[in-house]
């Protein structure tokens, strides 16, 4: 049985600019749009706790976003996104034992 | 790029102890996110005694962040947020040598974006001095608490300036060096590392955004 010829490696061409550009860019409005919204909420005549809970919100979309988009977590295998994770999975288990304390209080 | 150039390119770009280019790539990365992780303890423990004071003195909090400049601490998470998406651009665009100056344009860009976010954060902390807003015998506000949310004010903020003073420092290194030895640049791992650890810096600031600057205002 004769083996086919194998072809030769083609070396990949280089995007454009515009293509490269455009997923960071929707991303960047997307983030500013949720600081606007952030800084904006700060000024409503809303109880203390929400507003603050909006604000966590919006800067979580916004650790997100930059970890996930512009930091390419979503083009990177589990073991590198496992990696990612452990920093923030000790700060949950962190503020988890301080909130359980408050928490726990009479 | 053909053949004989990636190889060249990747002979440039291989250092001590890897011999495979792909290997040093992954493990690069990966010591960077590690690294970042123990960042984010590092940080998380000054987090944590916010957290734990502001629950104490929940009413000087409040009242002591309204005293902060929602215009500087707005217009520097804009600069930053902008400069995050500018230096994602690197990655993206490094690794082909036709767009290894488009690359080293957007690491300059964001390190004059760093350099605007400090300027800025001067003005700022000059401003701050002039109302009297440094913990001490001086200090403005009366609440009991209040020198406390602005000794994290002040601990929190020059920490994380000097974090995107070495971050500057990395992207401009980067950027030079690149333009030195084209074709390292378009293989080397320190592309990605340089761009994580720019990303961390806006990470720790969206949040030191929010825990500083958002509390106490329009009531």
């Amino acid at each position: 049985m004769s083996r086919a010829p194998r072809a030769r490696r083609q070396a990949p061409q280089a995007p454009s600019i515009r293509s490269i550009i455009r997923r960071p860019a929707w991303v960047l409005a997307i983030l500013l749009v949720a600081l606007a919204a952030n800084i904006g909420v700060s000024f409503l005549p809303i109880p203390h706790f929400a507003r603050t809970a909006f604000n966590l919100l919006m800067a979580a979309v916004t650790v997100a976003g930059i970890a996930v988009i512009f930091m390419e977590l979503d083009r990177k295998g589990v073991t590198i996104r496992l990696f990612a994770a452990t920093g923030f999975v000790w700060l949950a288990i962190l503020f988890l034992l301080i909130f359980s304390d408050y928490g726990a209080r009479p | 790029m053909s053949d004989a150039t990636v190889h060249a390119a990747e002979e440039a770009a291989i250092r001590e102890p890897w011999e495979d280019i792909n290997r040093q790539r992954q493990a690069v990365e990966m010591g960077m996110w590690a690294f970042l992780a123990s960042e984010i303890l590092f940080f998380s423990g000054i987090f944590a005694g916010y957290t734990i004071y502001r629950s104490s003195y929940p009413e000087a909090f409040w009242v002591a962040g309204g005293h902060t400049s929602l215009w500087y601490g707005g217009a520097n998470t804009t600069i930053l947020l902008v400069s995050s998406a500018v230096i994602a651009l690197v990655p993206r665009s490094a690794r082909w040598l036709s767009l290894g100056s488009f690359a080293r344009m957007m690491l300059w860009i964001g390190a004059c974006l760093g350099i605007a976010f400090l300027v800025l954060k001067g003005f700022e902390y000059a401003e701050d001095f002039h109302e009297h807003l440094f913990p001490g015998p001086d200090f403005e506000l009366h609440e009991k608490g209040a020198q406390l949310f602005f000794a994290f004010y002040w601990c929190v903020t020059a920490i994380h300036a000097v974090h995107l003073i070495i971050g500057i420092g990395l992207v401009a290194r980067l950027a030079i060096a690149g333009a030195r030895d084209p074709l390292w640049f378009s293989r080397t791992p320190a592309v990605q590392a340089t761009a994580l650890y720019w990303g961390l810096v806006d990470i720790i600031w969206s949040i030191v955004f929010v825990i500083l600057y958002l509390p106490g205002r329009g009531s």
